[in-house]
């Protein structure tokens, strides 16, 4: 595997601790389904790290990642 | 830290993200249409809507002899949205229930706007069908799955795509450059008011660059995307999007009112309505409000459409668009200069396109195909054979969608649900508020107002 494979793999969207169900995105950030939406272009594959508590797009990536099961 | 990665295929999104179905369904319907007209038929049968009525048993009457037509087209639009929320992955038999009851409701709303005395009433369509989704979320408590069909962004969406085959592209070409210039001043002036007086208030920097993008660029949209791509704390875009949606709607009602009382062209008032709403479906409101009020209101000069076409061209082209840039800038700013957050940043310029909001490219290929086909006629034959069979059918279906909307951003803002955003966001957000407010009017009433009238007169 190259290092840029391996970083693509290593990115938060294939991270156990990431959440970027546009459901769930809907259901955590309030307001989000009042003149937004979960499922809309611009959200990209951004989603919720549990594990830091942030809002984050899904390519960056960080020391506490773990493969999702 | 940054570095390159290339962009794995994009091609799901196709079918995943709800801006490429509602060019699926904006485009779907227009090609319809034009099947329909090259034929010597028309859509019109369809997109039926309430006509002009005096006393209720007229509003009776004609609503049970096109009680066939209402179905088809409840089934029509249950058919596409229901397909489309299907691969969205939301219960089609959830949808149904909640979209029959939003489609009972926008006939009772459009009928009712439809009324000789609306206008003097202040019984505005968006307004009304505003006021009452306010009035069942707040007072009321709807069962959880029939807020399936409250889909705000996804209407509003499919009805910008079909307001492109009501905009000549010529007039997005005129008006384009001196649109994205207006939004352009109004959107770094609003951007930066926000987050300097943010940081001032001592909010984390990406706390202020989020609520900054929601008052610049597109409201709860800008908010979520520059917080994505900023790496901001979870609580950090429930804050911006509850600031946002309480100013936007107070906007709904507020520009409308003082545009109204100024007498403004309604050119000039859909272009202030343009730099200084926060969000689409609330400009929209906004926009098609004034528009009603052309011909109804003595001294409001200008078309109805005028004030939706310059709504449209001024947040659409003039702020939406430029999302992804700011979206690009912004992560390249917070992964190399703010303070570390633990992870490492990985931009490119495919940011740009994966946050682009793709619903434009709809309405722009509507708007190009509907110009391309009308260039075959003469202005007379344009009135008499294009509009009326295939521009008004396609226009009435837009209007649907706009009402589902507009009802929907009711039903779906429960005040006290939303985050306490805290008083230091929200007098940051309101600066930018008054600054947006005030330059807009100033760039569409002074600066640029001859080229707003000029376009209300098209």
């Amino acid at each position: 595997m190259t290092d840029l494979q391996e970083l693509q793999k290593r990115q938060c969207s294939n991270c156990r601790f990431f959440n970027n169900n546009p459901a769930d995105l809907e259901g955590s950030m309030v307001g989000l389904r009042v003149m937004g939406s979960g499922h809309s272009s611009v959200v990209s594959n951004d989603g919720i790290c549990e594990n830091l508590d942030r809002y984050l797009s899904g390519r960056y990536s960080c020391d506490l990642y773990e493969d999702k099961a | 830290m940054s570095s390159i990665i290339t962009s794995g295929s994009q091609w799901s999104e196709l079918f995943k993200k709800e801006d490429w179905w509602s060019i699926w369904i904006g485009l779907g319907l227009l090609l319809t249409a034009v099947l329909f007209f090259s034929s010597g038929s028309s859509i019109g049968w369809i997109a039926v809507i309430p006509a002009k009525w005096h006393a209720l048993p007229d509003l009776g009457f004609q609503l049970v002899a096109n009680a066939p037509r209402y179905l088809a087209q409840f089934v029509l639009w249950t058919a596409m949205f229901g397909l489309a929320i299907s691969f969205l992955k939301i219960s089609f038999k959830e949808f149904f229930g909640s979209f029959l009851f939003i489609y009972i409701i926008s006939i009772l709303v459009f009928a009712l706007g439809q009324w000789d005395q609306a206008s003097y009433y202040n019984l505005e369509p968006p307004l009304v069908a505003l006021a009452l989704g306010l009035a069942i979320a707040n007072l009321t408590r709807l069962p959880k799955w029939l807020e399936s069909g409250f889909r705000v962004e996804f209407y509003i969406k499919t009805g910008i795509v079909l307001l492109g085959a009501t905009l000549p592209f010529t007039l997005i070409i005129w008006a384009g450059p001196v649109a994205i210039l207006q939004a352009s001043i109004v959107s770094l002036t609003t951007f930066f008011v926000i987050y300097f007086v943010g940081k001032r208030l001592g909010l984390d920097r990406r706390l202020a660059a989020t609520l900054g993008a929601g008052g610049a660029v597109c409201g709860v949209s800008g908010s979520i995307a520059i917080a994505g791509a900023v790496g901001a704390k979870k609580e950090h875009a429930p804050i911006s999007i509850s600031i946002v949606i309480f100013w936007a709607i107070v906007m709904i009602f507020a520009l409308p009112l003082i545009s109204k009382e100024l007498g403004l062209p309604t050119g000039v008032a859909g272009a202030w309505i343009g730099t200084s709403e926060f969000a689409d479906a609330a400009g929209f409101a906004a926009a098609q409000t004034y528009g009603a009020y052309a011909g109804h209101v003595p001294g409001i000069e200008g078309s109805a459409e005028a004030a939706v076409n310059a709504f449209t061209l001024m947040k659409v082209i003039g702020r939406d668009v430029w999302i992804g840039i700011w979206a690009l800038v912004l992560s390249i700013v917070a992964t190399t200069r703010w303070e570390e957050t633990g992870v490492a940043g990985r931009t490119n310029y495919g940011e740009i396109w994966r946050r682009f909001p793709k619903f434009v490219i709809g309405f722009l290929v509507a708007s190009l195909a509907v110009t391309a086909i009308s260039r075959g006629y003469d202005f007379a034959a344009y009135k008499s054979n294009v509009v009326p069979h295939l521009v008004d059918p396609i226009k009435n279906l837009r209007t649907w969608a706009f009402i589902f909307c507009f009802f929907s951003i009711g039903l779906t803002t429960r005040f006290s649900d939303f985050a306490k955003a805290g008083a230091k966001p929200f007098y940051a957000f309101t600066a930018g508020v008054v600054v947006n407010v005030i330059l807009g009017y100033i760039l569409s009433t002074q600066v640029f107002v001859d080229f707003w009238v000029k376009l209300g007169q098209q």
